[in-house]
């Protein structure tokens, strides 16, 4: 017997991706909140995360990317640009956070000379970080309201829903 | 393989971000960035004694005293400790502090920041995009 898996839609993962890393990003803007352990885990964490997620979008950056001079559009063009900020803020929060380490990379024997100027980076980046995402977030409403609707809200709800409309339907043929 | 080359890809354009701000920092550039930026008062001045313009100067040997915990500090590869300064109590007495309601607050304040900016930039879209399509409507033909 032939048995059909049932994929999963491309959009359920990513949103379930993107949620996560929204989760994680924020809990990871307050280390006082969880405790420096925590906050230097859940950040490295979060870096694998986001290589996942622009593995995800792959075609997106090599699309915008060959077009970016040529027939983009604005709109992608302007996300272009943000997600390339976003990337390079990204990668400088979490550099600058293994060089001012106080949990997990002593814990791996890695100890580095502290220094300020990381430290302030560090924080300086962070803060751009919220807004970065913010805009991120913005400009991907549309689509984001989309799949809500579809992989959450309409699973959840239209079901309830649609359940009366069933039963009305079998009591119209009876 | 596609997804390791894709992987290398990622990690080869982190690593020349990397770069760029290890070089920006050898050069002294961050450093004088910083230092202009709105974080000089928190890093020279509190934490030097006697460091601030309009304070009162403290004595020599406590800036020496300062100095010498600070060498010591980084010779021993330990995060800087000196006693009054806004390093410990930050994260607690050994830095690695656990949950805290200030800690609860700053997340409250950011994720009202994000909604704040992501409110009014999908608010101005939506504007603009109605904007222009008015504009096409109310267009001669
Ligand atoms: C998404 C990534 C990250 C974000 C958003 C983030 C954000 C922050 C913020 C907002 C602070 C407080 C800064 C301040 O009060 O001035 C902080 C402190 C700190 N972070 Fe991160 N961080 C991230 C990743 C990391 C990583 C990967 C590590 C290390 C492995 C790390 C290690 C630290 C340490 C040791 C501190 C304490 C610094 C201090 O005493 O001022 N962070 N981080």
């Amino acid at each position: 017997m032939k048995t059909t898996r049932k994929r999963i839609p491309k959009n359920l993962i990513n949103l379930s991706l993107d949620a996560l890393i929204f989760i994680a990003f924020l809990v990871a803007t307050a280390p006082r909140f969880t405790g420096i352990a925590v906050h230097e885990w859940l950040s490295i964490a979060f870096g694998a995360a986001i290589v996942t997620h622009l593995l995800l979008h792959w075609q997106w950056i090599i699309g915008v990317t060959r077009h970016f001079f040529g027939q983009a559009q604005w709109r992608a063009r302007i996300n272009y640009v943000l997600n390339t900020l976003f990337f390079i803020d990204m990668t400088i929060i979490l550099f600058t956070g293994l060089m001012i380490s106080e949990a997990a990379l002593p814990l791996l024997g890695i100890r580095i000379a502290p220094d300020r100027t990381w430290r302030l980076l560090h924080g300086l980046a962070s803060d751009a970080g919220v807004f970065i995402l913010a805009l991120h977030v913005a400009l991907h409403w549309q689509w984001l309201v989309n799949a809500l609707k579809r992989h959450i809200l309409k699973p959840l709800f239209g079901a309830r829903r649609a359940a009366p409309t069933l039963a009305a339907t079998k009591e119209a043929h009876s | 393989m596609k997804i390791i080359a894709r992987i290398i890809v990622i990690l080869i354009a982190a690593l020349a971000v990397v770069g760029a701000t290890l070089a920006l920092s050898n050069s002294g550039a961050l450093n004088g960035l910083l230092r202009a930026g709105r974080f000089e008062p928190e890093f020279a001045f509190t934490q030097r004694p006697g460091g601030a313009p309009g304070e009162f100067a403290r004595s020599q040997g406590q800036r020496r005293q300062f100095d010498r915990a600070l060498q010591q500090d980084r010779e021993a590869g330990r995060p800087f400790a000196f006693e009054g300064s806004f390093e410990r109590g930050r994260f607690g007495e050994a830095g690695l502090g656990s949950f805290n309601l200030f800690g609860a607050f700053e997340l409250a304040r950011n994720l009202i920041i994000v909604l704040v900016i992501v409110a009014i930039t999908v608010a101005a879209t939506l504007i603009w995009q109605r904007l222009g399509r008015r504009r096409v409507k109310d267009a001669p033909a």
